[in-house]
């Protein structure tokens, strides 16, 4: 069973890296945000730190769409069928590619927040920063699987991130708990402070659990 | 005519396209009300009268920039689902294909659907600004302005906001027409409708960046865009209305031209 699981996650990733959009995602990611680090850093206004935080926040497009093409690509024609021909067990096959999602994303991240931090000439490197974009990403591994499209699960989490989430924050400090308020916790201080950068993760990762058992058990009851 | 109503159809009967079309009537009104809600109570208390940069003349109004994301959904689904690949039900095919073999005249096509398009964009603007407007002057209260102030200050503005809504949504629709895919318009377009766009970081680096058709379409509306030596409204309408125009005949020629 063990040696199962290991031969569904190798054939999870040898899915995510014959997919085009998955390597052209992870280099447009990181040449996109050493660029717009460079354009901000040089206009001088903001401290490089400021400059960091700002261009990993747009990196985080690039970790939704991972997170959504992991899932939501096999909707689009029905290798999802021929997928569950070869792989029945709806919640190993999930756990499978959520592992082939995080084996991909954690070196991705990490690449990223150096790339952000060395362009704009922040030193040190935020560990949260990483964590972060690796979360968001599996947020939109669950949105993804419960709504079973690419677009649909693209524009509910962009909305989320860039729209919704920073226009709440003006209103109300509740909106610190949402997930992509919370996680940023880890690298960016916001005021008001509601939540450590340690209680920021705990609210981020159980939005994550959450949402990832409703899919799961969702994807485990219906057709696919 | 009947181009036009298939379109309208299908359009109107993809569930994305609806819940765009709902957040936007929803989130806009809502938001802007809480917002002018909390603008009350600061004044009230003896407060000033903006929160941030919101004041009570412009709280109808500060969210038009943001709540664009729908309309430009709206034309990303009316271009990216006719090249979505369907299930197994429908042998993977994509809807063009259908699309094209009811109405082989590929002009006509472009032009029903971007007709579409401008008349649901511009209705959305044209009930969802003045209805923010409205209610927050309702929820403001005595600390509201008469019709004449704002139809002196924000009067051609909204106008501006309408005009604004459709031009965006129509180049959405054009580079997912080109591109052939949602995903990449999506992701471009809803990112640089952020609170920090990347058209705005932009200009702070290059004096260029006034010319970019959202940057120069925003002057329409906006009465305090925060960067030096931008265009008026009319020549940044004009701007705007120029790239739509020119991505438009992109996407037409490449729809006439190339394969389905």
């Amino acid at each position: 069973m063990t040696s199962h699981l290991w031969r569904v996650v190798a054939a999870e990733l040898i899915k995510l890296r014959s997919l085009p959009a998955v390597p052209a995602t992870v280099g447009t990611t990181v040449a996109v945000t050493a660029g717009l680090a460079f354009v901000a850093g040089r206009a001088g206004v903001d401290s490089p730190a400021d400059v960091a935080f700002q261009v990993i926040t747009y990196a985080q497009a690039g970790f939704i769409l991972l997170g959504v093409l992991t899932v939501a690509a096999e909707y689009g024609g029905g290798p999802i069928r021929t997928t569950l021909a070869a792989v029945p067990g709806r919640v190993a096959l999930t756990v499978a590619k959520l592992a082939a999602y995080v084996l991909i994303a954690v070196p991705f991240a990490a690449v990223t927040v150096v790339a952000a931090c060395r362009v704009a000439g922040r030193t040190g490197v935020p560990v949260g920063a990483t964590a972060y974009l690796v979360l968001v990403g599996a947020l939109a591994f669950a949105v993804a699987l419960l709504v079973r499209g690419v677009l649909t699960a693209l524009g509910i989490m962009l909305t989320l991130a860039f729209a919704v989430s920073p226009l709440l924050a003006t209103l109300t400090e509740y909106a610190a708990y949402l997930p992509d308020l919370a996680g940023a916790r880890m690298f960016r201080p916001g005021p008001p402070d509601v939540l450590t950068p340690g209680q920021g993760a705990v609210v981020m990762a159980a939005w994550v659990v959450c949402l990832l058992g409703t899919a799961v058990a969702a994807f485990a009851q219906r057709d696919a | 005519m009947r181009v036009v109503a298939a379109e309208f159809r299908k359009l109107l009967t993809l569930p994305s396209a609806l819940v765009a079309i709902g957040f936007t009537v929803a989130a806009m009104p809502g938001l802007a009300a809480q917002t002018a809600s909390q603008i009350a109570a600061r004044l009230d208390a003896g407060g000033p009268e903006v929160v941030g940069t919101v004041s009570t003349l412009n709280v109808g109004f500060y969210l038009v920039p943001f709540a664009v994301i729908g309309p430009i959904v709206l034309g990303i689904v009316l271009a990216g689902s006719e090249y979505t690949r369907g299930n197994r039900d429908t042998d993977g095919g994509r809807q063009i294909t259908a699309s094209l073999t009811a109405v082989p005249a590929r002009g006509t096509l472009l032009m029903a659907k971007a007709s579409v398009l401008v008349v649901l964009s511009g209705v959305l603007a044209a009930v969802v600004v003045p209805a923010t407007i409205w209610l927050t002057q309702t929820v403001l209260g005595e600390h509201g302005h008469t019709w004449d102030e704002l139809a002196g200050t924000l009067g051609w503005r909204v106008a501006g906001a309408v005009a604004y809504w459709v031009l965006m949504s129509l180049l959405a629709f054009a580079v997912t027409l080109v591109a052939r895919s949602g995903i990449v318009p999506m992701i471009f377009f809803v990112v640089n409708s952020s609170m920090v766009s990347f058209s705005f970081l932009l200009t702070r680096a290059t004096p260029l960046a006034k010319y970019l058709p959202d940057v120069a379409g925003t002057q329409m509306f906006s009465p305090d865009y925060p960067a030096e030596g931008m265009l008026g409204p009319v020549p940044g309408g004009l701007v705007m209305l120029a790239w739509t125009a020119g991505l438009l005949a992109v996407a037409a020629l490449v729809l006439t031209r190339r394969d389905a």
